[in-house]
């Protein structure tokens, strides 16, 4: 078992990570406006063409660990499949959503997404995190946050 | 209008359930070879639809989109991609969910530098509510028994 010390570190770590992965997205926004806009590519176009380069790179990242992990039991590869499938299916049905409904409608509700991974979390990883409500709360003012930003762009 | 409203609705509980497939997957599986193998599927998925529907466009585009799909592809399935999934396997999709959520804060930031644009006082409250909530998150990091770790 993990000292407490060591527990906050790794935590803290995770958390650093999921920061960087955030300046990512965001940098990956700008990025896709500008592809998008000047070369005048639909939205779903650009995003599976961007997938397929991602994928590419992943391959070649995760060549190496591919045998090692051969053996491992099907289930958390199902799982792995099963992610790119729910994630592949909402970026389509978000583009869909933005054919039929202005932005300034559809990227609030989007935005909403932790709320429902919290929900999610609680139901069904029960055995492998807790929310807190120090989570909550967070996740609330970060929501709030977004939601301000979302507005002041499209509205003000 | 309501129809879209659906439709982002659903879309919100796709990407959910993908951070959760996500973690239980990552239990197992390193994180690259887990991003490797939910990018391939999400590209089976969307380019499905993309090619259904443009086709034609797709041979008709200026050579340098594909660059910049290119680089889209680098920084958000590869690169943004693998760091989440390595900070869901530390910290967990309800730690981490929160805080890449703030994303369009990063890119209000990087549009203010590389596109030069403006943020008014709404964005500016929202960007200080923003970054409160997740130093709320990552705090209660440091304050977690340590107990809950064993569960993985």
């Amino acid at each position: 078992m993990q000292t407490r010390a060591g527990s906050n570190r790794r935590l803290l770590w995770g958390a650093a990570l999921a920061v960087l992965s955030a300046m990512c997205y965001g940098a990956s926004q700008v990025i896709a406006k500008k592809g998008m806009k000047d070369y005048d590519v639909p939205p779903i176009l650009f995003t599976s063409m961007g997938l397929f380069f991602g994928a590419l790179v992943m391959m070649l990242i995760s060549a190496k660990s591919m045998p090692k992990h051969a053996g491992e039991p099907r289930r958390y590869f199902g799982f792995m499949v099963l992610a790119g499938v729910t994630s592949g299916g909402a970026v389509t049905l978000l583009v869909s959503a933005l054919s039929k409904a202005p932005v300034a409608v559809v990227t609030p509700v989007a935005s909403l997404n932790p709320i429902f991974t919290l929900t999610m979390a609680h139901l069904f990883l029960q055995r492998l995190e807790r929310v807190t409500l120090r989570v909550v709360l967070g996740t609330a003012m970060a929501l709030s946050g977004v939601l301000m930003v979302i507005l002041g762009s499209t509205l003000l | 209008m309501a129809l879209g409203i659906l439709l982002a609705f659903l879309s919100l509980f796709g990407f959910s359930s993908s951070d959760i497939f996500a973690r239980l997957g990552l239990q197992r599986l390193p994180p690259a070879l887990g991003a490797f193998i939910s990018v391939l599927t999400g590209f089976m998925v969307t380019s499905a639809l993309a090619l259904t529907l443009y086709f034609d466009d797709l041979t008709a585009l200026d050579p340098r989109a594909f660059l910049w799909a290119f680089f889209y592809g680098v920084v958000t399935f590869a690169l943004a991609r693998l760091i989440l999934y390595m900070a869901l396997s530390i910290a967990g999709a309800a730690r981490t969910s929160p805080i890449i959520s703030i994303s369009p804060i990063f890119a209000t930031l990087m549009a203010m530098l590389f596109l030069d644009e403006r943020p008014n006082w709404l964005m500016g409250l929202g960007i200080l509510m923003s970054v409160s909530g997740m130093a709320l998150i990552v705090s209660e990091s440091r304050n977690r028994p340590s107990e809950e770790l064993s569960a993985d």
